[in-house]
């Protein structure tokens, strides 16, 4: 079976370095030419916000990383709908992101699931 | 023509982008043994505005390909132009040192 990798982020920006190191591990699997998508649930939905101005804590803005990770073959980045649409608003505009209504029907989609 | 390098890290990246200047380039470059030539400057012009949008180099030297490949077509985006451009270990770390961009953070 082709192994898929789905890559999940749950835990908000800035407050450690979990997320980052998930999006350094999704990048280099995708480097290696793997199928990847990134999911983000619970906190980690804050992730995908515009206006995110983490300058001043001197950290990359995580919405401009992610617009990266699309161009580098991050195949999609994936919401629960509940979130998707209760923040669709204020998520960045340069975002495609995909709503799914069951994180764990969707995980069943991929043969490799990584969550920190 | 004078002016004052900018503090640099371990592997020559500078320590505070905000001070690369065109000369700071050209003195990176020199030690290399590159003189920039346009085709230099059109590839650095544009790692600095990919820097400027996603806030990170291209992270990985396919990525860098894939990023020129993205702006300047097939002729330009490949592996082999690109080293030939930036000689040494790795096109996309030797470009972004050029560039005054950090050093590429996953740099497979």
């Amino acid at each position: 079976m082709e192994r898929r990798y789905l890559f999940i982020i749950d835990r908000a920006p800035y407050g450690d370095w979990s997320g980052r190191e998930t999006l350094d591990m999704a990048l280099s699997a995708a480097a290696f030419d793997q199928p990847v998508s990134l999911a983000f649930s619970g906190q980690g939905v804050h992730w995908l916000r515009a206006e995110q101005a983490p300058q001043g804590i001197e950290q990359k803005t995580g919405s401009r990383n992610l617009a990266a990770a699309s161009l580098f073959g991050i195949e999609a980045l994936y919401v629960p709908k509940a979130a998707f649409d209760r923040l669709g608003t204020a998520f960045d505009s340069g975002l495609e992101i995909t709503p799914v209504a069951s994180m764990t029907e969707l995980a069943h989609q991929f043969s490799d699931v990584v969550r920190l | 023509m004078s002016f004052v390098m900018p503090a640099r890290n371990n592997e020559g990246f500078l320590e505070d982008p905000s001070l690369w200047t065109p000369p700071v380039a050209e003195r990176i470059a020199a030690e290399s043994d590159i003189a920039l030539t346009d085709s230099h400057w059109e590839i650095i012009n544009m790692l600095r505005d990919f820097y400027a949008e996603h806030e990170m180099a291209p992270p990985a030297a396919r990525f860098f390909v894939k990023a020129v490949k993205q702006h300047f077509g097939e002729e330009k985006g490949n592996s082999i132009y690109l080293m030939q451009l930036f000689p040494g270990t790795s096109a996309v770390k030797v470009a972004s040192r050029i560039a005054g961009l950090p050093r590429p953070t996953n740099c497979l």
